[in-house]
Formats: C-alpha cells, structure tokens, sequence
C-alpha cells in the first residue's frame, strides 16, 4: 500500500517517541524507588538521620543532678527541663556550647507560670489554676512578705519553680 | 449548634489560585473545539465545514499553552516531569502529563493530515530551499497527493476523530475529577463535578470559536456561512442546558440533602459567593447566553440581528464558564476544613500568579494561533479532486 | 460473613482493574504493593521498621498550655505561621454558641495579649466567673470547654498520599505519612485533599510539609518532641506491635473516636474525650 507510507512513516516515529520517551522515564527513576514501596526508599533513611533537638533532663542531670532531683520529687516532676530552659521564643546565648539553646536563666515572668495556670473554663478543672491573680496575691502573698506585694510581684518570690509547694526561704 | 468563626491555623493561605483558574478554563478551549471539529469529521455536519480545520488549530494553539500555568504554579516547576518519572497511579493528577501527551499526538496527527495538500505543495513550492527542506520533513519525505492517499487520509482522520472525541472528554473530565474526587472539600466533592467540566468546556469551546468565526469571516479569512453559525449556536444552546442541568442538580441535591456540606455552601452562596457566583456567573453568565440563544432558534432569516446576538450570548458564555471556574478553584478554597470559617481572596497584580501572568497566558494561545495561521491556511480544504498545480521550483 | 467478604474482595479488585484501565499506560512495577501498611517486613529488614506506631490525645487532660506547639516549632524548625501540631480551645456557652480558638495555633498558650490588664483588674463578666480573658466575645456563660490538640492524623487510609502525583508523599511501613522533599513539585494537592487541615506549603521550601511524629526521634527510641514536653501526659505515643505498651492498653480499655470519622480516613491519632462540637 503505497498510499500509507506517510502514515505508516508518522507511526514509527510516534513509536519510537514512545520506546525512547519510556527508556528515558525509566532510567530516572531514582535507584531507592519501590524498595519499601512507592516511593524513594533512600527518604525514609534521610528523615531518620537529624539529630533530635530535645534531648530528656537526663542530660541535663548529668551536670544538674540536684536541681533534677529536686523536679522530679516535687509537682513538677513530670515536666522536662526544656519546657522552662529552652527559651520558647528564641535562641539564648548563655548556656554553654553544648546546648546553646538551652536558657540557665528562664523566662521568671508571671505569664510563664500563667501559661498553665491561669484559669480557663476550657481547662480541667482538677488542674491547680488560678481565677484570680491579685486576690491569690492579696491573701496570700501578703501573708509571706509585705515587700513584694503588688502588681510587680512573680509566682518565683513565693515559689520555687522546680519544686512549687510553698518555700518562704525563696523570699529573700 | 452555632459556631463561632474559625479557621484551622493552616488554612490562611489559598493555594490554588489564578493559575488553577487559567488551566481548565484554556484545557476547556482544547476540548471544545476539538469536539466542534469531531461533529463535522466525524458525525458529518457538513455545515461546520468552514470552520472544520480551523477549529483544529485553535485546538493546538491552546493545547500548546495548557501546561503553562500549571507551570507558574508548581513550587518546583523544574521537577515537573516527575509526574511522569515516578506517577502514582491513585492519584488523578498523576494521569496528566499521559492523556496530555496522548491527546496532543491524535491532535497533532489530525491537523498534519488535514493539511497534506497543503504541506506537499509548499514542500516543492517553497521559494527558499530550507523552507522547502522544512516542509519536505513535515510530509515525512512523502509527495503524493493521490485520490488513494486522500481517501487514506479522510480515512485516517475520521479514526483519529473518533479517537479524540473519548479524548477529548478525558482529558476534560479528568480535570472535573480532580476537583469531585476530593471528599475533604464540600464545594467539589460531588460525581457531576467531571460532567459539569466536560459540559462547561464544551461551552467555552464552542462560543470562542462562534465569536473568532463571525471576527474572522467578516474580513474574510474565513468562508462566511449562516448556516455554519446556526449549527455552531444550536450546539451552544444544547451543551449550555445540558450545563445548566448539571450544575442546577448539583446545587439542588447539596441543598435537599441539607447534610454538613450545604452549612458550608449556603454560607458560601451568600455571602463570599454571592456577587461571583449568583448575581455575575448564573444572573448574567447562564441567563443572557440562554435567553439569547433560546431566541435566535427563531430568528431564521435576520442575519444582521442574529449574529449580533450570536457576539453577545458566545461572549457572556465564555466569561461565564472563566467565572465558574473561578468560582469552583477559588470558592472550593474560601472556607476552612473546620468548615466554620471563611476567608477572602483578592489576587495581586505582579505576583508570580498573579493577574499580569493570568493574561499574558490567556493572550498568548491567540499569538501562536496567529503564528499558526501564518505557515498554514485557515479556510477550509479545497474540495475539488485535482492536486494542486505544482510548480516547479524557481 | 466469608460470602460478603469474597464479594467486597472482588468489588476491590474489579474497581482497582478498572482504575488500571482508565491510566493507559499505567504498569507498576511488579511485586510493588499497593497499600504499604499491607507489606510484610522480611528478615533482613531494620529493626527501625519493626514497629507501627499509634497516637493517642487525651482531651480531658489537655491544659492548652502550648509545650507541644513550642516544642513541635524549636523541633522541626516549623515556619512561623503554620503547624504541624496546633492547640484549638472549646469554649460551648449555656446558649450552645461553640467558640473555638487557636491564637497562633495555640504556640504562646491562651493567655491574652495585655497580661497587666489581666493580673491588675478582673473584670468578672455576667455571671460572675473570671473568663474576660479569652478573644472570643462570649454571649451567655461557659458550661462546657476544653482543648483539643491536633495534629497530622496519619490516616490509614489516607486522602493526602492517595492524590499525591509524583509519590513523594507516602505512609511508610511503619505506618508513618512521610514528604519526601527532594520529590515533591509543590502543586499542593495534598493540602487539599488533607480534611484536617494539617498539611501547608513550606513558605520557603515551597514543598508539602507536615507532622512526621518526629521520626528522626522514634526511629531512635525517643519520644515525639510533643508528647516529651507535655506536662499533663495528654499526649501518648507508642508501638502497636508492642504487646506490653502503655499505649496499647490505653486502646483497649478507652472509649475512643477520631476526627471526622464519617470521612473514613481511618486515623491512627486516637482521641479520649473527643466531643462532637470538635470540627
């Protein structure tokens, strides 16, 4: 049939398209594609290789032994240290090379402590939580040590962070 | 229960923005008139004669610019080819870049064959020989224009026709099933959303080509035809109901079956929604065309005052199938998926997808369409069963 | 019952044939499996893979203090503005208005911009409980509130991974939904196709990024940064295939639910206490 060459020209190309089209797509594919599945095998190797960035109080014991002691025996045992000492804003340039995120002095402020126990209806009502700052400041507070009181006053004067229950030699 | 408003602290942004509008309004072109070149190749209504081969190349010249904006999209556009590296099959996305390919070879093929008288001619008529050497490689080194290869090729592209038409209705479909198969969305999620897609394309497909016809005959590139015009309308009239039923039924079904997503849609309807899509795409985009073309089915022997009307319900079609989209891609995104809150969005002129990108992509097919027109004839072939007159080359 | 299970077998497999019909060209590679949690783990496979790992919330623990959302940021550099894992808090009036929340996905807690305000007057609204604090105009008093910490459900049947193109996004064996950056085209279909809203575009990476359970941490023994620094042990993370875990007989003996379970996304992040307000 001479009246097809042309088409029969035109479907030899197309398949050669598709032949050379499909040995390219194949020879791309990266070498780790379907060992686990679908998908680049070598990722799952990747994602697993960064180093973790919260590393336990136990590293911070090694150092700190008493200060653990003190937090793990008191209320706020069950919170690591990096809840407080890494700074939750930004880097801090004070504690050694080691951890140059972690904060030896942390944030003292009220709103530290009022960030879990500040009372919210939404918050479980058997969590210890304040409904009201100055009253809790004018019946208590007062009690301890006139000096601090007012609005300048922090949870940190009457109690010690690491082992919250009422100390009074904090007050100094 | 009444909800406050809020919104997913992820959900801020809109991620498929101008672009995503673009690319199924210009993919809609595509299928619309290459199903208004089917129904004369294929189906043989002859009366869309005219405007057969032309409506091939508006086709190519869309088909060429589709990938574009999904281009200027991509956060990494240069891992495009991944799609087809490593596709995933579950995905409907994954199938672009292989119905793409497939369709823009039938295409490709079909105008080739189309164009084979023309192609042979200029092959030896060329004045210059590396035209003639560029026309020589198109025709694949072939220079028959015989009655045997003619009826070959009349074969050949009835096939292809019939080819494309599955094509042609996949490759638009596809695009309304990326949106339907979504059940996080609501606004999507819905089976008619491939139908409604297919038949909106249709629509734009068919009303730029009523309006480029009537431009371009009235200068007289193309054969002027009334008869070609009233057929090419009639079609609009046809696939705007079957449209307007789709859409309509989708609508209706969210609101009787009153379920979680008509909380979201009927918020979205009137209020984000409510000028976009009520009051400019169904109050002017489906009311005017409609009305129109209901009308001119009985306007027979007023050309002047037909065409005229032609112009202005082809016009307001095809902005209301650009506004549907609009409202699909962008409406689909204006709630959170906490379903209680909204959020609007105003696009930026110079962004990267922005409205300057929005329409230099959507003149440029016109460019390459004109560029096409200027190597390839528009009219129609010639019907008379001697070759060209060759002339020797000089 | 065995009858059922034959015809729903073949109900899949005739949809998945039909599914390979309508992509042309569409030949995996053989031996792949289509669903990876289904994939036996052989022998000489890394011990790292011998484990599926489940998440459980407890809600009725929650304090909204927002550790996790610190933590999870500091962790996995997340950009500012967006979430792998976010607080949302409930607050249901007697008037059943829901007022939902997350100021900065809950990163800086709950308390309200101007503390001073809060620490020298407490103003004591309508009825006479201290709650003028929140951001929310509340119309009637509070009878039901909580948090609702959420997160990457790492859905077994997962609409993300289903629409993701390329097959950069993946559940890994040990059934863990992963991106792969290196891969992924950032045409940001997973973030649509996500009902939680946990997925979002890396402003500078401009991939699809997301909660990963700190897998850089669980493959090395640790906990997820999140579940390490919750004070309340409102967050639990373990290994399902560990008959002995904490986690395993908090899922057998708890009521639980998911998030938007009419979806059928199966997630593998279990909620205690989940009330029916929670979007």
């Amino acid at each position: 049939m001479k009246a097809l060459r042309h088409l029969k020209r035109a479907l030899w190309i197309i398949a050669f398209l598709f032949v050379a089209g499909n040995m390219i797509r194949f020879s791309v594919v990266p070498e780790s594609f379907g060992q686990y599945g679908d998908f680049r095998g070598a990722h799952l190797a990747e994602e697993r290789a960064r180093d973790p960035i919260h590393r336990g109080s136990d590293i911070c014991g090694e150092c700190h032994d008493e200060r653990l002691e003190e937090k793990n025996n008191g209320a706020h045992g069950p919170i690591p240290c990096e809840n407080c000492h890494f700074q939750p804003y930004a880097g801090d340039e004070n504690h050694p090379e080691a951890h140059p995120e972690v904060s030896q002095s942390p944030d003292r402020s009220q709103r530290a402590c009022l960030t879990c126990h500040q009372f919210f209806p939404s918050r479980p009502s058997a969590f210890p939580q304040l409904a009201n700052f100055p009253e809790h400041i004018a019946t208590n507070a007062l009690k301890l040590n006139k000096d601090h009181v007012g609005a300048h006053t922090l949870c940190v004067h009457c109690h010690n962070p690491h082992d919250p229950k009422i100390d009074l030699k904090q007050n100094g | 229960m009444i909800y406050s408003e809020y919104l997913f602290p992820n959900d801020m942004h809109i991620y498929w923005s101008l672009m995503i509008v673009t690319y199924p309004f210009i993919t809609g072109l595509i299928a619309g008139a290459f199903i208004a070149s089917a129904l004369f190749h294929v189906f043989g209504l002859e009366e869309l004669k005219p405007i057969s081969r032309f409506a091939l190349m508006v086709s190519l010249a869309f088909m060429v610019c589709a990938t574009l904006p999904l281009l200027f999209h991509l956060g990494h556009p240069e891992r495009a080819l991944n799609v087809v590296i490593t596709p995933h099959w579950h995905s409907a996305m994954a199938g672009f870049g292989f119905i793409y390919s497939f369709y823009l070879v039938v295409l490709t093929l079909e105008i080739w064959l189309s164009y084979w008288e023309e192609i042979v001619a200029y092959s030896k008529t060329s004045a210059s020989g590396v035209k003639r050497l560029f026309w020589k490689t198109v025709a694949l080194g072939v220079d028959e224009t015989s009655g045997e290869i003619r009826q070959a090729n009349r074969r050949a592209i009835y096939i292809l026709g019939l080819i494309g038409i599955p094509s042609a209705c996949t490759l638009h479909g596809y695009v309304g099933f990326i949106f339907g198969s979504l059940k996080s969305n609501p606004w999507w999620s819905t089976p008619l959303m491939p139908q409604v897609f297919l038949l909106s394309a249709i629509v734009s497909g068919l009303a730029l080509l009523i309006v480029m016809y009537i431009a371009l005959s009235s200068k007289g590139y193309l054969t002027w035809s009334f008869e070609c015009l009233r057929t090419l309308c009639f079609y609009l009239w046809l696939s705007m109901l079957f449209y307007m039923i789709s859409e309509g039924l989708e609508i209706l079904f969210f609101f009787y079956e009153s379920s979680d997503a008509w909380f979201v849609i009927s918020t979205l309807l009137s209020t984000k929604l409510w000028v976009s899509f009520v009051l400019i795409q169904v109050g002017i985009g489906i009311v005017v065309p409609f009305t129109l073309l209901s009308i001119m089915i009985f306007v027979r022997n007023n050309q002047g005052a037909y065409t005229t009307m032609a112009v202005i319900a082809a016009a307001t079609a095809l902005f209301e199938v650009w506004m549907m989209r609009w409202n699909i891609v962008i409406g689909g995104q204006q709630f959170s998926k906490s379903y209680v809150g909204f959020r609007s969005y105003h696009p930026e002129w110079l962004d990267q997808e922005g409205i300057l990108t929005t329409m230099g992509l959507t003149l440029l097919p016109f460019l390459l369409l004109y560029l096409l027109t200027r190597i390839l004839p528009m009219k129609e072939a010639v019907e008379d069963e001697e070759p060209p007159a060759e002339v020797e080359p000089g | 019952m065995d009858k059922k299970k034959n015809r729903r077998a073949f109900i899949k497999s005739a949809g998945r044939a039909l599914a390979g019909l309508l992509m042309v060209v569409a030949i995996p590679k053989p031996g792949r499996a289509q669903r990876i949690h289904e994939i036996e783990i052989g022998e000489d496979a890394p011990d790292w893979l011998d484990h599926y790992w489940v998440y459980l919330i407890d809600t009725t623990k929650c304090i909204g203090c927002g550790a996790c959302v610190r933590a999870d940021k500091r962790e996995n550099s997340v950009p500012p503005k967006f979430f792998r894992t976010w607080v949302e808090r409930y607050q249901i009036t007697e008037d059943n208005h829901v007022h939902v929340d997350s100021p900065n996905g809950g990163h800086d807690g709950f308390l309200p911009e101007d503390l001073a305000q809060l620490l020298t007057s407490v103003e004591l609204e309508t009825d006479g409980s201290p709650q003028g604090i929140g951001r929310v105009k509340k119309q009637g008093r509070v009878t039901k509130g909580f948090f609702v910490p959420k997160m990457c459900n790492h859905c077994r049947n997962t609409p993300c991974t289903q629409v993701c193109p390329v097959n950069a996004s993946y559940q890994s064996p040990d059934g863990v939904v992963l991106v792969d950056k290196t891969r992924c085209i950032g045409c940001s279909y997973c973030v649509q196709a996500c009902p939680y809203g946990s997925r979002y575009i890396h402003p500078e990476k401009h991939t699809a990024d997301k909660c990963t359970w700190c897998y850089h941490r669980i493959t090395k023994g640790l906990l997820p940064a999140c579940v390490t620094v919750c004070p309340t042990g409102a967050r639990k993370f373990g290994d399902l295939k560990d008959q002995s875990s904490e986690i395993k007989k908090l899922l057998s003996t708890q009521r639980l639910n998911v998030l938007k379970p009419e979806l059928n996304t199966e997630p593998f992040c279990f909620y205690i206490g989940l009330e029916q307000s929670v979007r």
